[in-house]
C-alpha cells in the first residue's frame, strides 16, 4: 500500500494491515545482500508498548554478527561496487529505494506503531514522507557537492579531492525509527560509503525492511547492512570495530559519550553525535500572536508524546503575560493531545516507549510535586489503559529552573512553564543547561529576536515557530546535545573525508 | 558527448520513416501557458533540411507577440508564483518537467532530427537525454544553493543573497535547438525567472514541444513563453526591450556583439553570449594516437561540424604530423552524410542551401590559400533536396590562414603542425576565439602546463567534448562570456543582494 493509498485509511483497515503485517515479520538480521540469523541463535522480545503483547521475537545480533556485516560492508566498500558507481547512477538506484518506501509505506508505517507506539497518523503524515525526502535530497545532492583546486604558481597544480570514508556504523534511536535511521543511511550512502545500522533494541522491525527495498532498488549486496541487538553488546562492538570508520549515533548523552571513549579505545573512529536536550521557548511579552505561541509550546512538547530530542520541554514566559499564557495554555493545550489506540488514525497521542519509561516519567512528574511545581493538568496516567505505557499530558507551573524536571530531560508529555523577568534573565536561564539542542524565541522585536538567536546556546533556532525548516536546514546541538548535523548539505560532506593532491609540473 | 544509454534495439528497429509520416507537429507559439498563433497571423514554412520537404508551418511572432509575452512575464514574476514558491516545490516541477521529457524522448528525439537534420543516434542518445539530465538536475540544484552570512562585526548581520534577475529572455541557435533551450531554461527557471524563449527561425519545433510538458509539470501560466520568429526583427525587439532584465543567447560572434550593443541602447540588461569558436585540438607524439585520430574526427565532424566547440584546428607534432594524418584520413572515411533517420548514418545534412555555400566557399578559400586538401572537398547526395558535404581535411595550414582563423560551421578540418609545447600554446591561443580546445599526451608534464596556458574556457586532457552537466561551459575572448550548465550557469540569472542589519539592545 502506498502512501497515497494508506492516506484515507480507517480503524479497520489499520487493524488489517497490522495483522497482516503481524503474520510475516522478518525477524532475521540483513547482511550482504540477505536474511541470516544470528550466529548465537539468541532472540529478543519486541514489545507493544500500546498492549505489553510480544510483537516478535527478533533475532540478537551480537559482536560476531557485528564482525560478519562490518566484513561484508568492508568488500562491498574497497570492491567500488558502490563508492565508484558514477555519482548518477548511484542517485539513480537511491531514487528508487524512495519510490520503493513510498510503495511500501502502509507495511513500514504499522511496524513502526507496532514497535514503539507512535500514532499511525504521525507516521504516515510525517515519518515516511520525510523519509523519501530525505533519501531524494541526499541523492540529488551526490552530485552538488564538490572538491577543490587551488590556485598555485605556474610550475605546481593543488586539488582537494572529497572521497567517502568507508564503513559507516549507523545507530538509530526507537523515537522515530524509519526516520532517524534514513537522517543517516542516506547521506552515508549517496556519499558512497557503505553502512552496518543497529536499530535501537526497542524498534528493531521497520530497518530490516529497508535494507531489503535497498537490494531490490538496485543496490549491490553488503552495502547496506542491518544487525538487530542490544546497545551493550551489538551496539558496543560496532562503536569499538577496527574496521568501521565513522559512528553516527543518535541518541542519549550517556550513551554518546560512551561512545566518544570507544573510539578512543579503537580506531579514532570519527564519532556523529546527536543526543538529547532540554530545549528552551522563550516567549516575550512583546510576541506577535499568543495564540500561535500557545499552540507551537504546548505542541512542541506534547507531539511523540514528547519523546522528540528537540521537545520544547522548557517554556519561558516572561511575567506580564504570564498568567494569560497558562490560563490558555490550559484551554486548549490539555485536550489538545488524548491518549489512544495507535493504530486509529484519529488518535494523535500514544503510549510511551514501554513501561519502564512510564514509570520513569511518572517519577519524574512526582519529583516536580514535591519540589514546588504547581500542577496544572495531567500528572498521571490516563484511565481504561492500563494495558499501555500511557501518561496523560502534563503541565506544570511556577517551575524554577533548578528543579529536577527543568534540568532532567524527561522524554515525555510534561510541559514546565518558568516565569522570568526580561531577555537578558531568559538568556541565562535558557543557556543554563547542559544541553543546547534546539530553542525557540517568541517576540515581535527585531532588536531582540536577532540578540537572542546570536546569544542563545543552541544548534537549532525558531523564532515565531516552532519545529519548522526544510532539508537544507543543518539540525544537530551544540553542547552535550551533540555535534553532529543531520538533513542538510553539510551533513552529506560529513560522510566525505578530503585528500590534498599537491603536483609538482616540470617543463616538458 | 558521453553516448548515454538509450533504448539500442529501439533504435535499431524503429521505422523512423514511418515514425516521421505520423507525427503530430505543433507550430504555434507558446504564450500564457496556450499554444496560439502570431497576433499577425503570420507563418512560415518549417523545412527537414535531409530533404527539404515542408514539416509545418510555424508562427512568426514580432514585436507585439513580444510585448504580450513580456507583459505576462512580468506579472507573474511580480506576483512571485514562481519566484516565490518554496525551493523544493520548485524542484518538484523541473524534475517532473525532466521526467516527461524523457517519457516522450522517443517522439521528441524524432521531431529535433526532422527539424535540424540531426541523425536520429544522435538525438535519442545524447540531445535528448542530455536536455532530461540538464533539466533535472537544475531542479535538484535549487534547494542545495546556499547564499552566504559573511563574518561581519557584533551587534551586525549580513546576508549576502542571490535573487532572480526577473524578466529573462533566451534567443538559441539552429545547430543545438533541445539542448541550449534546455541550458538555459533549466536555471533561468530553477532561479524563480519568468522567461521568454526565442529558438532559431529555422528550428523552433523541439522548443515548441517541450513548452506543453512545462505546463504539465505543473509550472504555471505565464512564467515561459516560447516565440517562434526571426532574429532579424523579434530579436532585436527583445533585446531593446525595456521592460527584460536579462538576455542570454547562443549564436555567432557577430550577433552577439550587436547584442551587447542593443543592452547599452536600452536598459543595460544582463547579457550572456556563447559564441563561435576555431578550438584548437593539439595532439603530441607520446599521444595514444589511435584514439586521438578517432576523436579528432569526432571533434571535426560530429554534428556535420556545425558545433562551436568543434576542434577545427588540429594542430600535430611535426615528428608524427604524416602518420597521423593517415590515421586522421582513415577515420574520416567512416564519416560520410546519409539520411539523417538511418541509425546508422553518423553525420547527417547541413541545415540549409546558405550554410552549404558558406562551407563550398571556404573549401575555394582553403585552396586559395595553398593548403593541400587531403580528403573530400564536394557535395554529395544532390538529388536529395538537402545539402550534404563530405568530411574534408586541409593539411599544411598556417595559422594565419582564414580557414585557420574563421568559423566556417561545416565538417572541414584544418590541419596544423608545431615543434614544441610553446609553439603549440602560442599557435593555439593565436586567435579571437577561446571556447574549448583539447590536448592529448600521456605526458603529466606536457599535458596539464598545456591544459593550463590555453586560454579557452573548456580544454580537454586526453579527449574531446568530454563534460557533464557539473561542468560550466563558456568562452574567453569573443567566444563569449557566462557560462552554461552547472551551478555557474545560475549565475547568469541571478544577482547579488547584500542585506546589512544593524541591531542594538
Amino acid at each position: 500500500m502506498n502512501l497515497e493509498q494508506i492516506e484515507t485509511h480507517d480503524f479497520q483497515q489499520w487493524n488489517a494491515l497490522a495483522d497482516q503485517a503481524k503474520g510475516q515479520i522478518e525477524t532475521r538480521l540483513f547482511i550482504d545482500g540477505g536474511y541470516v540469523d544470528a550466529l548465537a541463535g539468541g532472540r529478543f522480545s519486541t514489545i507493544n508498548p500500546a498492549n505489553g503483547k510480544v510483537t516478535a521475537e527478533m533475532s540478537e545480533g551480537m559482536p560476531e554478527d557485528i564482525d560478519r556485516a562490518v566484513a561484508s560492508a568492508k568488500t562491498a566498500f574497497t570492491s567500488g561496487r558502490w563508492s565508484r558507481l558514477a555519482p548518477r547512477d548511484r542517485m539513480e538506484i537511491l531514487y528508487r529505494f524512495a519510490d520503493l518506501i513510498d510503495e511500501h509505506a502502509g507495511e513500514l508505517a504499522v511496524l513502526d506503531t507496532l514497535d514503539m507506539g507512535k500514532p499511525i497518523a504521525d507516521v504516515v503524515g510525517i515519518d515516511i514522507p520525510e523519509c523519501i525526502a530525505t533519501i531524494r535530497f541526499m541523492a540529488e545532492g551526490i552530485d552538488k557537492i564538490e572538491g577543490s583546486v587551488t590556485n598555485t604558481d605556474n610550475d605546481s597544480m593543488h586539488l582537494v579531492i572529497r572521497e567517502p570514508l568507508g564503513v559507516i556504523g549507523c545507530i538509530s534511536p526507537w523515537n522515530y525509527p524509519l526516520l532517524m535511521a534514513t537522517w543517516k543511511i542516506a547521506p552515508a550512502l549517496a556519499a558512497g560509503n557503505t553502512v552496518v545500522l543497529k536499530p535501537a533494541e526497542q524498534s528493531p522491525m521497520s530497518c530490516l525492511r529497508l535494507a531489503e527495498l535497498f537490494i531490490q532498488a538496485g543496490g549491490p549486496p553488503g552495502v547496506f547492512n542491518v544487525v538487530n541487538g542490544m546497545g551493550e553488546t551489538a551496539g558496543r562492538a560496532l562503536a569499538l570495530h577496527h574496521d568501521v570508520a565513522k559512528i553516527s549515533f543518535t541518541g542519549s548523552t550517556e550513551v554518546g559519550k560512551l561512545i566518544l571513549q570507544y573510539s578512543g579505545q579503537s580506531n579514532m573512529k570519527r564519532v556523529g553525535l546527536e543526543c538529547g536536550g532540554k530545549s528552551p521557548q522563550i516567549f516575550m511579552a512583546d510576541l506577535p500572536d499568543l495564540e500561535a505561541a500557545v499552540d507551537a509550546a504546548y505542541h512542541g512538547v506534547f507531539s511523540n508524546m514528547g519523546e522528540v530530542c528537540s521537545a520544547g520541554s522548557r517554556l519561558l514566559v516572561e511575567r506580564p503575560i504570564y498568567d494569560e499564557f497558562i490560563e490558555r495554555f490550559v484551554t486548549e493545550g490539555q485536550h489538545a493531545y488524548t491518549p489512544g489506540d495507535p493504530l486509529h488514525p484519529e488518535t494523535n497521542m500514544g503510549p510511551l516507549i514501554d513501561c519502564e519509561s512510564q514509570q520513569r516519567v511518572l517519577g519524574l512528574i512526582e519529583s516536580g510535586k514535591r519540589e514546588g511545581a504547581t500542577l496544572h493538568f495531567g500528572g498521571n496516567k490516563p484511565q481504561g489503559l492500563e494495558a499501555g505505557a500511557y501518561v496523560n499530558p502534563t503541565l506544570f507551573g511556577q517551575v524554577d529552573n533548578n528543579m529536577t524536571i527543568a534540568r532532567q530531560e524527561i522524554f515525555g508529555p510534561v510541559a514546565s512553564v518558568i516565569p522570568f523577568d526580561g531577555a537578558f534573565e531568559a538568556i541565562n536561564i535558557a543557556n543554563d543547561t547542559i544541553y543546547g539542542l534546539a530553542a525557540g524565541i517568541w517576540t515581535r522585536d527585531i532588536n531582540k529576536a536577532l540578540r537572542m538567536v546570536k546569544d542563545i546556546e543552541a544548534g537549532i533556532v525558531w523564532v515565531n515557530s516552532y519545529e519548522d525548516g526544510d532539508m537544507t536546514q543543518p539540525f544537530g546541538g551544540y553542547k552535550q546535545s551533540g555535534q553532529a548535523r543531520d538533513k542538510c548539505l553539510e551533513s552529506l560532506k560529513s560522510y566525505t573525508q578530503s585528500k590534498s593532491a599537491w603536483f609538482r609540473l616540470e617543463a616538458s | 558527448m558521453r553516448q548515454d544509454k538509450a533504448d539500442k534495439a529501439m533504435l535499431e528497429n524503429t521505422d523512423w520513416h514511418k515514425a516521421a509520416n505520423k507525427i503530430d507537429i505543433e507550430g504555434r507559439a507558446f504564450i500564457n501557458g496556450q499554444y496560439v498563433d502570431a497576433l499577425s497571423g503570420e507563418k512560415r514554412e518549417c523545412l527537414n533540411p535531409a530533404n527539404g520537404v515542408v514539416l509545418i508551418d510555424v508562427a512568426v511572432c514580432g514585436p507585439q507577440d513580444a510585448d504580450r509575452a513580456v507583459k505576462s512575464a512580468r506579472t507573474t514574476f511580480e506576483s512571485g508564483i514562481w519566484s516565490d514558491m518554496a525551493p523544493a516545490v520548485r524542484k518538484m516541477v523541473l524534475v517532473r518537467w525532466a521526467e516527461l521529457i524523457e517519457k516522450h524522448a522517443d517522439e521528441l528525439a524524432l521531431l529535433e532530427s526532422l527539424d535540424v537534420g540531426k541523425p536520429i543516434s544522435d538525438t535519442l542518445n545524447v540531445d535528448v537525454p542530455a536536455a532530461v539530465r540538464t533539466i533535472r538536475w537544475s531542479g535538484e540544484a535549487i534547494d542545495k544553493v546556499y547564499d552566504e552570512i559573511p563574518p561581519t562585526p557584533v551587534d551586525t548581520l549580513a546576508l549576502v543573497q542571490r535573487l532572480p534577475l526577473g524578466v529573462v529572455a533566451a534567443i538559441v541557435p539552429w545547430n543545438f535547438p533541445l539542448s541550449t533551450t534546455a541550458w538555459k531554461l533549466a536555471p533561468s527557471l530553477a532561479t524563480g525567472n519568468s522567461v521568454i524563449l526565442k529558438p532559431a527561425t529555422s528550428t523552433p519545433l523541439s522548443a515548441i514541444y517541450i513548452a506543453r510538458l512545462a505546463a504539465e509539470a505543473g509550472l504555471p501560466d505565464g512564467v515561459l513563453h516560447v516565440l517562434p520568429g526571426p532574429g532579424g526583427n523579434l530579436g532585436r525587439h527583445l533585446a531593446t526591450h525595456m521592460d527584460i532584465d536579462g538576455l542570454t543567447f547562443t549564436g555567432s560572434t557577430a550577433v552577439g556583439k550587436l547584442l551587447m550593443q542593443y543592452s547599452g541602447q536600452s536598459n543595460l540588461k544582463r547579457t550572456f553570449l556563447e559564441l563561435g569558436g576555431k578550438s584548437p585540438n593539439i595532439v603530441f607524439a607520446d599521444a595514444t594516437l589511435e584514439k586521438a585520430a578517432a576523436m579528432a574526427a569526432v571533434a571535426v565532424f560530429y554534428n556535420g561540424g556545425q558545433t562551436c566547440t568543434a576542434g577545427t584546428r588540429l594542430i600535430v607534432e611535426e615528428k608524427i604530423k604524416d602518420e597521423f594524418l593517415d590515421l586522421v584520413v582513415q577515420k574520416a572515411a567512416g564519416w560520410m552524410p546519409g539520411d539523417p533517420l538511418n541509425p546508422a548514418t553518423r553525420m547527417g545534412p547541413l541545415i540549409d542551401e546558405g550554410q552549404y555555400r558558406t562551407v563550398a566557399k571556404y573549401v575555394s578559400i582553403g585552396r586559395e590559400e595553398g593548403a593541400e586538401l587531403c580528403f573530400g572537398g564536394k557535395q554529395l547526395l544532390t538529388d536529395s533536396g538537402g545539402y550534404y558535404h563530405e568530411p574534408s581535411i586541409f593539411s599544411g595550414v598556417e595559422n594565419q590562414m582564414r580557414i585557420a582563423q574563421e568559423e566556417i560551421f561545416g565538417p572541414v578540418m584544418s590541419v596544423l603542425s608545431f615543434n614544441d609545447a610553446e609553439q603549440a600554446i602560442q599557435i593555439a591561443n593565436d586567435s579571437i576565439y577561446g571556447l574549448a580546445g583539447a590536448v592529448w599526451s600521456n605526458n603529466i608534464n606536457t599535458a596539464h602546463k598545456v591544459a593550463a596556458a590555453i586560454r579557452v574556457g573548456t580544454m580537454g586532457i586526453n579527449n574531446y567534448f568530454g563534460g557533464d552537466i557539473t561542468v560550466p561551459f563558456g568562452g574567453f575572448k569573443q567566444s563569449g562570456n557566462g557560462r552554461d550548465k552547472s551551478i555557474h550557469a545560475f549565475h547568469d540569472y541571478t544577482e547579488l543582494k547584500t542585506t546589512w542589519i544593524e541591531f542594538g539592545d
